[in-house]
Order: structure tokens, then sequence, then C-alpha cells
């Protein structure tokens, strides 16, 4: 069990239970995980966050929010440092920042490791087409 | 004892005030006595005998429930929520959901923190009472609005609040006629 994984568990948050959807929602992220697939995923992960507060829409985080953070954090953190154009890059995947920013939050990652984000740069309105 | 009476014939109805009680009183069994009216023309809400006020008082006689946030921001989004979100001119009403959006690009809610606050009870409580918002909201015309609309509506507080309501406002009506059919027959 990672670190992580054990930091959650011992937070002993409520465990949802899951409805067919989210039953669902499990099962697709569950396979993305264990296929490595996660970072093709991660549009389709920032489209899920986008509609849901966390990845299988409950009402708290679940496990599968920590072991899809251990995978998408060093990713994204990555992607920011690299990245030239901030506010694109914010905007274009927005979801996944906030949900990122609340799971290190939540799960206490050291300050020095946190991503450190703008949270009131002025991103263009996202409109469903 | 603590008493709320909440007016539900109000052209606002006040649901901020009603989910902050349903709130205190799951953390504390029946602390709040929740009342209802049917008059048009009495105070949205009364909180131990007094309308002004109202959420901020709940808030501040609950701050183990509440928290001590900063009282400054929640008054900020008590005055958001009063003058702008109850609003039903459509113009305007979008220019406030738009910086709302904006407010939850980044945030999951409105103080940035990790649990539900003073100020999303009151913004929800005021888009709950504006008709105009349910079809926004399902549109996802603003898309992050209408997430953190649909979590805190997972929370039996805050989802739960209307029916509460409704099925007080039907209780009060059934009452009120029962009262009248036992006068005519005394009559």
């Amino acid at each position: 069990m990672s670190e992580l994984v054990n930091k959650f568990q011992n937070l002993s948050l409520e465990k949802p239970e899951l409805s067919k959807e989210q039953q669902a929602f499990a099962a697709q992220w569950e396979s993305v995980l264990k296929t490595g697939r996660t970072q093709e995923q991660l549009g389709e992960l920032n489209l899920q966050l986008r509609d849901n507060t966390f990845a299988l829409a409950t009402y708290q985080p679940t496990l599968i929010d920590v072991q899809l953070f251990e995978v998408v954090f060093p990713l994204i953190k990555e992607s920011i440092f690299s990245s030239k154009d901030v506010k694109g890059n914010y905007a274009k995947q927005r979801h996944v920042l906030r949900w990122l920013d609340y799971l290190q939050r939540l799960l206490q990652i050291p300050e020095d490791d946190q991503l450190k984000l703008n949270y009131d740069l002025e991103l263009p309105r996202e409109v469903i087409e | 004892m603590v008493n709320l009476v909440i007016n539900g014939k109000a052209p606002v109805v006040a649901y901020a005030e009603l989910i902050a009680s349903r709130i205190v009183n799951a953390a504390h069994k029946d602390a709040i006595t929740v009342e209802f009216v049917d008059e048009k023309n009495a105070a949205p809400v009364v909180f131990n005998g007094s309308s002004d006020d109202t959420f901020a008082k709940i808030i501040s006689t609950y701050p183990d429930v509440f928290g001590h946030e900063s009282s400054e921001e929640v008054a900020h989004w008590i005055k958001v929520a009063r003058e702008q979100l109850v609003v039903k001119n459509f113009q305007q009403l979008s220019q406030s959901l738009e910086r709302l959006d904006a407010v939850l690009n980044l945030r999951t809610f409105i103080l940035g923190g990790l649990k539900i606050s003073a100020a999303d009870i009151v913004c929800w409580g005021a888009l709950r009472s504006n008709g105009m918002v349910g079809s926004i909201i399902k549109n996802k015309v603003y898309v992050n609005v209408s997430r953190w609309y649909t979590l805190l509506e997972l929370n039996p507080s805050f989802g739960g609040a209307h029916e509460y309501l409704t099925k007080s406002m039907q209780g009060i009506k059934k009452a009120v006629t029962a009262g009248k059919k036992k006068e005519g027959h005394k009559a």
C-alpha cells in the first residue's frame, strides 16, 4: 500500500455506497489505472471533473481519486513547470487542477512538493458547445 | 429555546437559513426549533424573534458547526447572495453567475477550503430560491457553478430542504382546514 493511500485511509472518510453509474465510473478509471493509460486519458479526466467534483461523482473523494492523484500529480506538475502559456495551460485543464489542489491539501502533501496555484488567474469562461 | 420561523410563501424563501438550521440540528439534535408560516405579508424569516441579519446570526451562534472563517469574507458572500443571486432579471443574474463561475474555476468550495462553509450555504440557498436558476444549472451554462451546486445537493441538509419545506407547508394547510371544519361543526 502506498503512503498516500495509507494517509487517505487514515482520514477515515465515510465510504459512499456507489450507484450503478458510479460503479461504471469506478470500472472505467480502474481500467485506465491498470493499463497505464492515465496520461492519454487526462483530457477525459478533466471532462469528468468538469461535471463532478470527484472522479466517481461521489460526495467525498474515494480511493480511486487518490490512486489517480498519485499518477496524475507528477504529470500535471511537469506540464505546469514546463509550460510557457500558463493561462492556456490552466484553462485547458482547470478541472484537473482544482481536483489536484483539493487532494494535495487533503492528503497533506508537504508544502515544498505542493503545486502552487494562482487561484484568481483570469481564465476565459468555459462554454459547452 | 432557539427558534427559526420560515415563511414558505415569501417571494424569496429563506433556504439558506433553513439549510443552516438543518446542519446545526444534524450536529446538535433539535438545537433549533424550525416552524413554518403561510402568510404572504409576514417576514421571510425570523430567528429568535428578529428578522434582521438572520443568516449571520445563525452562523455566529454555532461557530463549532460553521467554523471561524474570516467573517469579512462570509459577510461579502452574504451580500452577494442577498443582492445578486436572488435577482430574476436574466441579464443581471447572468453576470453574477459568471463571476461565481470564475471563483469556482480552481476552487471546489467558494472560500477555497476543503469543506462547505457559510459562504456556500448562503449562495446555494439564494440560488435554490430563485426560479430562474434551475434550468441554468441543468443546462450547465456555467459549468463550475453547476458542478458546485450539484455537489452540495448531494448533502441531505441541502438536497432535502425543499421537500421538507413543501411537506411542512402542506401540514400547515391541513391543520388550517381541519381547524375550520371543527369550528364549522361547533357552530
